[in-house]
Parts: structure tokens; sequence; C-alpha cells
């Protein structure tokens, strides 16, 4: 075996082994109900909107295609794109600095008025 | 690792110095006064020390004792005042150069989103020379493999610097700073830490990756850059800076990394080489905004008298990093060699 398909075996082993251990992960917390047990809050995900920039999420999430396949997130906290130029969607690849993506500088006021 | 090749007496002093363990305590002295003697000579002397091939390998080699120390020195010179007092010395200069030479933007008022929103601004007007470019397009397989080399002394111990600040900081600066260096650790993985990807990397076109073992081949300016960081993230005075110049960094990154990845890719290479950069164009982008705003912006704002070295951290950073990819860009349009002597290890023989 040359050393290109050593490290090649390697790599696919590592990447295994972090899929195995993310789905560990992700089926631990979703036990736990929200607010209850100790550790509650590591099953909140958060996202947060960072201005003129990517979604960060954090948490116990996992990302999906449309047919369920996991898209590996490869860290902890991911960046998702939401300029639409990233060229590694769903996630950010700072691309949305060059075309000074922009967003607006409070979030909506979406909440119901209030009942007379 | 390894002691580096004195490049001049101040140098060679410390080597003697740090070699004298055993020996009695007046040629201790004799040792220490002579490299004291020397630094003094060779700080007021020098044409430039950001350049100044003897006095920057001397502090590396001093900081060196704060990482993984060097071969056959007893690891209690790390402490030792002769060595803490050549560093404070050659700091003092050091940090004047530094503050004399890069220009720090106008300060925005203190508060998360406008201390982001200027270094956003400030690293996106930053028209430093692109050895991204460069990579991606023209580059030989020679001149990737330098590019390697040069990167190595500081992509082996990826992340080290900027871990310094994290006792020294506090609340939701310190968090982020946790956040972005876990990440950089690999997330407690061995195999995904940068500096061991990195290490894949230059295995997988057939350098040396251990620590160290390119260090007499670079130029002045590659130990400058580390000893920048080093000397940033070892003061507590100088956390400000440290933060900044993660901040400018990973805002700095994501792109380039693209590019290196497609440099190596257009030279045939595969997954196993380019996964560090392509790894960092993901990762970097994470980073920025947590480094941008939760570490630097938080940390500014808590305390307001972080601001300017925040930005002289970042400014540093891009200054330091913009002369060393000046020199790399100017050696390879020249068709010569960007390191000091050939690369010859991994070459085939
Ligand atoms: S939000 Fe960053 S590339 Fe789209």
């Amino acid at each position: 075996m040359s050393d290109q398909d050593a490290l090649a075996q390697a790599l696919a082993v590592a990447e295994a082994q972090a899929a195995e251990a993310e789905a560990e992960l992700r089926a631990a917390p979703a036990s736990a109900g929200r607010g209850h047990a100790p550790g509650a809050a590591d099953a909140l995900v958060s996202i947060t909107a960072y201005p003129n920039g990517p979604l960060l999420v954090r948490g116990p999430f996992e990302i999906l295609t449309p047919d369920g396949t996991v898209i590996p997130p490869g860290r902890k906290t991911v960046a998702l794109c939401r300029c639409g130029v990233s060229t590694l969607k769903p996630f950010c690849d700072g691309s949305h600095k060059a075309v000074r993506f922009r967003t607006e500088a409070e979030p909506p006021d979406n909440a119901p008025p209030a009942l007379d | 690792m390894q002691i580096p090749q004195s490049r001049g007496p101040v140098s060679a002093a410390l080597i003697d110095l740090l070699r004298s363990s055993d020996s009695d305590s007046s040629t201790e002295a004799a040792l220490a006064a002579a490299l004291h003697e020397r630094t003094a000579v060779a700080l007021a002397t020098t044409d430039d020390l950001l350049l100044d091939d003897d006095l920057q390998t001397a502090l590396f080699m001093a900081y060196e004792l704060r990482y993984s120390g060097l071969d056959g020195v007893d690891d209690a010179w790390e402490w030792h005042p002769d060595v803490l007092s050549f560093c404070a010395d050659v700091e003092v200069d050091f940090e004047i150069a530094l503050r004399e030479r890069a220009s720090v933007p106008e300060l925005p008022e203190p508060g998360v989103e406008n201390v982001a929103t200027a270094l956003f601004e400030f690293t996106g007007a930053d028209s430093g020379p692109s050895v991204s470019r460069y990579l991606a397009k023209k580059a030989t397989d020679e001149q990737a493999r330098e590019f390697l080399i040069l990167r190595s002394i500081y992509q082996l111990k990826e992340a080290d610097p900027h871990t310094w600040a994290i006792p020294r900081i506090r609340s939701r600066a310190k968090a982020a700073l946790v956040e972005i260096q876990a990440d950089e650790y690999g997330g407690g993985r061995f195999d995904r830490m940068h500096s061991e990807l990195f290490a894949r990397t230059m295995r997988g076109v057939g350098l040396d990756a251990s620590y160290g073992h390119y260090i007499d081949q670079v130029p002045a300016i590659t130990l400058t850059s580390s000893n920048m960081m080093t000397m940033f993230g070892t003061h507590r005075r100088l956390r400000g800076a440290i933060a900044g110049h993660l901040a400018a960094f990973e805002m700095t990154s994501s792109q380039p990394n693209r590019l290196y990845g497609n440099g190596f890719r257009r030279l045939g290479y595969d997954k196993n080489v380019t996964y560090y950069f392509d790894e960092h164009v993901e990762a970097d982008a994470v980073h920025e905004q947590i480094a941008a705003r939760d570490l630097a912006g938080s940390l500014a704002t808590d305390e307001p008298e972080l601001l300017e070295d925040v930005f002289f951290g970042a400014a540093a950073g891009l200054f330091i990093d913009g002369l060393a990819g000046h020199q790399q860009i100017d050696a390879w349009t020249a068709g010569v060699s960007a390191l000091r002597t050939p690369a010859t290890a991994g070459l085939p023989a």
C-alpha cells in the first residue's frame, strides 16, 4: 500500500469515526426534555444571526438533504450561508464579504398585534 | 525542536548560554554578560529589527522554551532571569517597531457592533500581496513546497500563541476564544487538529513534518511573524493585541485558503494534501464571525482601554504577514527561492 493510500484510508476511518461520534452526540440530548434534566441547556439549538453574514448554529442539530441524508457538519458550531453566494452551501465560505451582503439593521417586528 | 543554527553574535551567545547548564556559575555569568552586551549592540545597530536574522532567531529560540522546548536544553531556562531579561530587552524595541510601522485605523467608539464593523472594514481594505493568488495560478511545485515550509514554522503549532490569552481574559470574550480554539484543536480529536492536518499536507508532498525541521531555512520575517504572536500572547498587558491579531487572521483567511487548495489541486495533489486548506475555508468563515464580534468586540467593550490594542494587533498581523508575502512573491517572480537555502528535504535523491 502506498503512503497516499494509507493516508486516504486513515482519512476515511477518521471520517467514519467522526460521523459515529456525531450521531451519538445527536442521539444523547434528544431525550432530555427542554429545561428539565441537568444539561438541558445543551439540548437547545441556538441560531445566531450575525449582521451582514451567516447564521451560526450551535447545539445538537443535524443538517439534512431533502432525502434525509445527513450533511456532516465537520465541527460543533457551523455557519450557514444566507447570502446565497457561498460555494460550500449550506455552509458559509466567507464570500458574503466580497458581494457586500447586507442584512437589515433590526430584526423584523413580527409579534402579532395585541388583542383588543 | 532542534536548536536552530546561529545567525549572528546574539543567537550564538544565547546558544552558548542555553548549553551551559553544567558549567560553573562564573562561566554562566560570563556567558550571560556576553549575551547581554551583544544584544545591546545588535539592538543599537540593527538596520531593521523586524528583518534581523540574528535577533529574531535568538528571540524565537528563547520563546520556543515556552512551547515545546529545545533539544538538549534544560527546560528550567524558560524562567531563568538571564533569558527573561534578554527577551525583555528585545521586546521593548520589537513592540516600538511594530507600533511605529503598523498603521492602526481610526478607532471606532467602543461597542461590539462598532468594533466588529470597523474590523471587517479594516481587514477588508487590506491590499496585501496575494500569495494565495500566486499559488492558485502560477506557483511551481517547488514554490508550493517552499510555501509549506515557510508556513510550517507557525502552522505546526497552529493556534498555540492565541491560546495563551484564554486565562488572561474573562466573560464573553473568553468563551468566544475557547470556542474558536477548541475547533482549531479539532474539537478534541487529534487527527482533526489543524496542526496535525497541516502535518498531513506536508507529508503528502514529501516534506518532513517534524516540528521545527525547516527552522534554518526560513527568512527572518517568518520568525518575526511567529515571535510577534508569542510576544502578544505571553504578555497579559498585550491581551488586546493577541485578540485583534486572531480576529484579523481569521477575517483574512477563508478565501486565501480556497485559493491555496486550488493551487495544490492544479499541481495534481489530491484531498490528502488539500484537505487542510479546504477545511480552513469553512472553519475560518465560522471563526471570523466569533472572533470579530464575540471575542474582539466583547473584549474591547468590557475593557475599553484595550480598544486601541485590538486594532494594533490586527494591524501588526496584516503588516508583518504583508512583508512576508512581498518577500515570497518577489523571490518567486525573480525566479529564485524564497528560502534561505533551497529546500532539499523531501526531494527525490
Ligand atoms: S453568508 Fe457567508 S458566504 Fe453566504
